[in-house]
């Protein structure tokens, strides 16, 4: 991993006129890394993503990259896509991708090039001539992503990306991601979109009310205290026998169990109990899907309130 | 995840300088608008208007000469009507005509203004409806002067010789104030002046706070703010725009002042005119940021467009204000305490001093002085602005108090 890299962000705070908005926020984001972040609406997700870009001012807190504090020379490495989705509505498309490319300090030709290159990839090369208020919604939102590409950024903050896209613009979204992370680019995105997030994201992060309540690697958050199983076979009376075996639900032939005290061989013992109770068709550990775990995380803090 | 296929990336220049910045955002602003038609052709427009005017007035300046016709028996008074219009500056033409009946025909037909015929007692003026003043004041003199010389003749006096000295006679005028004399050139250029700069700060600060509300509006903004600072896109956007003004303001004055020598129209004028025509441009100038900035600031508290007229409102009164007060009062009085003052005042100079230098003759320090005390408040406005501008531009939504946008 490239260390020069990585975004960090510490003990961000920030209230508005009194109310809290941000309280001690904290993650990082690896080069290479697609970074998830998730919340409710109000939750803090864009005022986080204000604060990086420099275009808010925190309480308290830093921002770093590449483990310094970042300043405006580094923000402008930075490809931003705010969640107010904004280009000047009389502005042809190619001439407003030239113009923001070069107020981040591209050279004019470096800067056609680039905007050439991104509205072709992005499938909006026969409306470079167009004001951008002539363009449906949805190619609106390819030039908002193009305007966040074409000055060839190290990082990628984009506030909702997937928010308005057609099926086919979310693949094309999805693919520049991948590849931007593969091209060693530390992505963080907000999305409501939780399917997106598990599919596409390497890490997670949760917000609720201003504080992160969950961050780790999908596949870690993705993971029940207990091991859990799932059996299609001969009901859940033979489950509801078994020693330190808990039924969580059953529905028909479908049981699932939790096992508190699970040893190495747990799956094997359920296996063999199962079998033994009838015909068992389908049997698998058991993972939370990220809605499930985002449902979880979010109610149990409000029990904690 | 490789870093190697990043390389591309490091080839990036060091980022565009701060004054880089400035210069990408002010020429947007002129290209957006130098391209428009609508700008275009309403500059066009103007000049033209201006250029039409000046070929007008000196058509409509141009008196036609009143032309009098004289029947042959009286045709030995065309002599004397000559001599007497010439002194009095009135333009007459005269013609000698035989057939009275065709003279007459010649008036209804209006080939002829006037009819001069002979009667039992003397001579008769015959007009189709009225005479002008001054041509019937005329005739008015003329007979009086007969009159008179008749009797003279009695008592043996050159009558001929004694007409041609009466014609010649004139008063001596000595001018006290040589301001309160009317010169037709000097009006001309004060409110010329006065309205050229009053639009031109009026739509051009109007310009700057549209501008400012379209890119929070359309929400641009952000993405702007996120690699140009907020007074780079104050800066650049007011400069943008003032180059646009300007370009107007030289074109009318340019086209102005053009006309105005080409034709003569100022006649034998006091006024300095390519004094005034400079200073009119460094006060629009001096103006121009003035209120841009201002405007600029105000026009960031909102978020529609609908909202700027109602908080720019309170900073187009003080726009008004001096300039109805110096239209008004300057061209009788140039002199008066109330202009003097406005003149110095700022804010209100720009609109002010330029008319008072066209309608009077202010001493040139106290142009220099004027204008110093506008520059002087020029820095503080401009903290003001950028601090509000900065302040509340990020916010969408209900619009900022003005404390509330200093204090962010």
């Amino acid at each position: 991993m490239n260390q020069e890299r990585t975004l960090g962000v510490s003990g961000l705070t920030k209230s508005y006129a009194g109310k809290p908005a941000l309280l001690d926020t904290s993650f990082e984001v690896a080069a290479g890394e697609i970074f998830g972040f998730v919340g409710a609406n109000g939750a803090g997700k864009t005022t986080t993503m204000r604060i990086i870009l420099g275009v808010l001012t925190a309480d308290a807190g830093d921002v770093t990259l590449g483990g310094r504090p970042i300043d405006h020379e580094a923000r402008r490495r930075i490809g931003y896509m705010p969640e107010e989705r904004g280009l000047y509505p009389k502005m042809r498309v190619g001439d407003q991708l030239v113009h923001l490319a070069r107020l981040y300090g591209m050279g004019r030709s470096r800067a056609v090039a680039a905007m050439e290159r991104w509205t072709e990839r992005l499938g909006v090369a026969d409306r470079r001539a167009d004001e951008v208020q002539k363009l449906s919604l949805g190619n609106q939102q390819r030039v908002q992503l193009a305007a966040a590409l074409t000055h060839d950024p190290e990082v990628l903050v984009l506030d909702e990306p997937f928010s308005g896209l057609d099926p086919v613009a979310v693949d094309v979204m999805s693919a520049v991601l991948r590849e931007q992370a593969a091209a060693g680019a530390p992505v963080i995105f907000s999305s409501h979109q939780l399917d997106l997030v598990e599919r596409l994201c390497d890490r997670v992060g949760i917000i609720k009310e201003g504080r992160m309540v969950a961050v780790g690697a999908t596949e870690e958050l993705r993971r029940y205290p207990h091991p859990r199983w799932v059996i299609d076979g001969p009901g859940a009376d033979w489950a509801a026998e078994l020693d330190g075996v808990r039924v969580v639900s059953a529905n028909g032939s479908r049981t699932v169990v939790d096992v508190p005290d699970a040893g190495p061989d747990a799956g094997q013992r359920l296996l063999a109990a199962a079998s033994a109770a009838g015909t068992v068709r389908e049997f698998a550990p058991l993972r939370p899907s990220l809605t499930e775990l985002y449902r979880d995380v979010v109610a149990d803090d409000e029990e904690a309130a | 995840m490789s870093a190697n296929s990043g390389s591309g990336r490091s080839a990036r220049g060091a980022g565009v300088s701060g004054s880089g910045a400035v210069a990408l955002v002010a020429s947007r602003e002129i290209r957006t608008r130098i391209t428009s038609k609508t700008y275009l052709l309403s500059l066009a427009a103007v000049v033209v208007a201006i250029v039409a005017g000046g070929v007008l007035m000196r058509v409509l300046g141009d008196d036609d000469p009143t032309r009098i016709g004289f029947h042959s028996p009286v045709s030995g008074l065309a002599g004397e009507v000559a001599l007497l219009a010439e002194a009095t500056e009135v333009a007459v033409e005269t013609t000698t005509w035989d057939d009275l009946d065709r003279a007459e025909q010649m008036l209804s037909d209006g080939e002829i203004d006037v009819l001069v015929a002979l009667t039992d007692g003397g001579w008769e003026l015959v007009v189709e409806r009225t005479l002008p003043p001054e041509v019937e004041w005329m005739f008015f003199t003329l007979s009086q002067q007969h009159a008179l010389a008749d009797e003279l003749l009695d008592v043996g006096v050159d009558a001929q010789q004694l007409l041609a000295v009466m014609a010649q006679a004139q008063p001596e005028v000595r001018t006290l104030d040589a301001d309160a004399e009317v010169d037709g050139g000097r009006m001309i250029a004060g409110y010329l002046v006065g309205i050229l700069i009053f639009i031109a700060l009026m739509t051009t600060g109007q310009m700057v706070a549209v501008g400012v509300v379209e890119e929070k509006t359309s929400r641009v903004v952000e993405l702007l703010l996120a690699t140009v600072r907020p007074w780079q896109l104050l800066a650049g956007k007011v400069i943008g725009i003032g180059v646009i003004g300007l370009v107007q303001v030289v074109a009318i004055i340019g086209a102005g002042v053009a006309t105005a020598l080409a034709l003569g129209l100022l006649g034998d004028t006091s006024m300095r005119l390519g004094s005034v025509a400079l200073w009119s441009l460094g006060w629009f100038l001096i103006g121009y940021v003035s209120y841009a900035v201002v405007l600029a600031g105000l026009g960031a508290l909102v978020s529609r467009q609908e909202e700027v007229s109602g908080v720019i409102g309170p900073v187009t009164m003080l726009m008004v204000l001096p300039y109805m007060a110096g239209i008004m009062v300057a061209p009788w009085e140039p002199g008066s305490s109330l202009v003097v003052a406005l003149s110095w005042i700022p804010l209100c100079a720009p609109f002010v001093m330029p008319m008072r230098m066209a309608f009077g003759s202010p001493e040139m320090w106290e142009v220099w002085g004027a204008a110093g005390v506008s520059l002087a408040l020029l820095p503080v406005l401009i903290w003001l602005a950028a601090r509000m501008y900065s302040g509340a531009v990020l916010s969408t939504g209900a619009r900022v108090g003005i404390l509330q946008s200093l204090r962010r």
